[in-house]
């Protein structure tokens, strides 16, 4: 029913409605409007009771541009009636809409906003230092060949262990997974000291610890005495590569067009560590000259330790060459740490005291030069770290956070935690075993999908854990 | 002018009672609304039209709080004068500035 109503169709109504003749009524309608208009020329403002208010208001003069020359013209300001209707005709009117509300966006909307903004930030920027780290860690393997992956993954592993990172457990078992793949692990080193130029600083920023994984990491296939424990915890580590695969996997795909700024990532991390541990810097120089000799002892590490460990130690030493000293003084605290160990039992606080003293002890001696000395030094913690889950783990460097992930058994909750902003798990893990590596209970105790991320507010279950 | 000033002023021209014109007032009133609810638009020559207009749904922000609200779609009744009765109230505005433009040419 949308027509046009003239004054003369409402007369005609009106006069049905109000029993009055047509041309009465017509003289009322065509009255009330010219009385309208007259009162707005009287007094600007005519107020209606059951209709509404005429007011005059000023239009003031504003410029615009002439469609057809583009010039710049003014429009002459005005005057205006301007009709509000009484609430309760508004009402009436829009009486169909009458149901509607005006309702509150903000919470979904943030919510989305936010959850987009820490994704993003996770992946692009890495706004947190722990997902910088990740960033790292996973874009390298993404881009290159195995062979490549498995240097990216050793080489960022020291980087790990030395900053904190919650990522070197899966890294060292992807690593641990492609060593063990491969023939000749000896080669893989090799290649990685020869690798792309693009990695060198991290290479250079730890020496020693690159160094203690690649002899470490031979022993692994033939199971030597001491190594009696290798048996049991591997297939755990098996188990658990295709999800460490899965998780290398899925970012492959966008990162490919992050690796500009996954590179300046890194080189930023590197600044970082140089900043941090300034000590050690001076080591790249004779690390990275002494890559290639490195390999070569490494080989005959691997020789040596297949039979036994001490042996290896002794042959190691004796190579003076100034760039294999840090290798030959971490092989060396391995050695002494065996040894301490008599055989399989684990003892992980008489290790932890034995190894520090030892390893600074003998390095000084081992090493010519005052900058490795000093390098030595600095790292006793990390070695000390890198050694322990060693032995713990009995296998290589790189199994080391594998091997605490297995060396624990889970006997239940211990607490709940509720995550703070700013927490992450690794610093749960410190809080609660005073020991940062043992972060992967936790993610398994609670089936983290991704440990990188947890939402503030959530409440996670600290296990109880029990060594093997 | 108030409402009781414009039922005296229609009383007079339509020769009514202001009671009778009130009750006519409020007759007529009823019968444009019952036909704008109907989204009949009503033209009164010389004076404007009356039109029930849909608007959208909108998102609408507090600028002081900064929450977002999303304001339903509604009809509202809008008024356009008509040209004649913005010619009759811009007349002397016109006429004035004619002339001070008048004046300008000539000189």
């Amino acid at each position: 029913m949308e027509k046009k109503l003239s004054v003369l169709n409402l007369a005609e109504e009106l006069a049905e409605k109000s029993s009055i003749t047509a041309s009465q009524a017509e003289g009322f309608v065509r009255a009330f409007f010219d009385v309208l208009a007259d009162g707005l020329a009287q007094d600007d403002i005519v107020k209606v009771k059951g209709w509404g208010t005429f007011k005059l208001s000023a239009v003031s003069n504003r410029e615009s541009v002439d469609v057809n020359t583009g010039e710049r013209i003014v429009i002459k300001g005005y005057r205006k009636v301007t009709f509000l209707p009484e609430t309760a005709l508004k009402d009436h009117i829009n009486k169909p809409f009458a149901q509607f509300e005006t309702t509150e966006l903000n919470d979904s909307y943030s919510i989305e906003e936010e959850t987009v903004d820490v994704e993003d930030a996770g992946l692009d920027t890495g706004a947190l230092p722990h997902a910088d780290e990740v960033n790292e860690t996973f874009s390298p393997a993404a881009e290159e060949k195995p062979e490549v992956q498995e240097e990216t993954t050793a080489l960022e592993m020291p980087a790990g262990t030395e900053s904190e990172s919650e990522t070197p457990s899966e890294y060292e078992a992807a690593a641990d997974v492609e060593i063990k793949t491969e023939p000749e692990p000896v080669e893989s080193a090799g290649t990685k000291a020869g690798s792309g130029e693009a990695f060198e600083p991290e290479a250079t920023t730890e020496p020693e610890t690159e160094i203690t994984i690649e002899p470490e990491s031979v022993p692994i296939p033939e199971d030597e005495p001491v190594m009696e424990e290798t048996g049991t915890p591997e297939p755990e580590a098996l188990k658990r590569e295709p999800d460490n695969v899965k998780r290398t996997r899925r970012p492959r795909r966008s990162w490919h067009y992050w690796l500009p700024i996954v590179l300046l990532l890194l080189v930023s991390v590197c600044l970082y560590i140089y900043i941090t541990f300034g000590k050690g810097f001076e080591k790249p120089k004779y690390a990275h000259a002494a890559g290639e000799k490195e390999n070569s002892i490494k080989v005959e590490h691997v020789d040596f330790s297949d039979k036994k460990p001490n042996i290896v130690i002794k042959t190691d030493s004796p190579k003076p060459t100034p760039a294999a000293c840090s290798a030959t003084a971490s092989i060396v605290h391995d050695s002494t740490q065996i040894s301490s160990e008599e055989g399989k039992t684990l003892e992980v606080k008489t290790i932890e005291a034995v190894p520090e003293e030892a390893k600074t002890l003998e390095v000084k001696p081992a090493q010519a030069e005052p900058a490795e000395a000093k390098s030595a030094e600095a790292k006793p913690a990390q070695q000390k770290t890198n050694i322990q889950p060693a032995r713990s783990g009995e296998k290589s460097l790189k199994d080391i956070t594998m091997a605490d992930t297995t060396g624990y058994v889970i006997l239940g909750t211990k607490a709940t935690h509720t995550v703070q902003e700013g927490e992450t798990i690794v610093q749960l893990a410190r809080k609660y075993y005073n020991d940062k590596r043992l972060w992967p209970y936790i993610v398994k105790h609670n089936g983290l999908k991704n440990p990188n991320s947890v939402q503030v507010g959530k409440s996670i279950a600290i296990p109880e854990l029990k060594a093997k | 002018m108030n409402n009781k000033e414009f039922i005296t002023e229609l009383s007079k021209r339509t020769g009514r009672t202001p009671s009778d014109t009130m009750k006519l007032i409020e007759d007529f009133e009823a019968l444009m609304t019952s036909h704008l609810e109907e989204n009949d638009t009503i033209a009164a020559m010389g004076f404007g039209t009356f039109e029930v207009k849909k608007k959208m749904e909108r998102v609408s922000v507090n600028p002081t709080t900064g929450k977002r609200y999303l304001i339903p779609p509604k009809l509202a009744l809008s008024f356009k004068q008509s040209a004649s009765l913005k010619e009759r109230f811009n007349a002397e505005t016109d006429k004035i500035e004619a002339s001070a433009e008048d004046n300008v040419s000539r000189q």
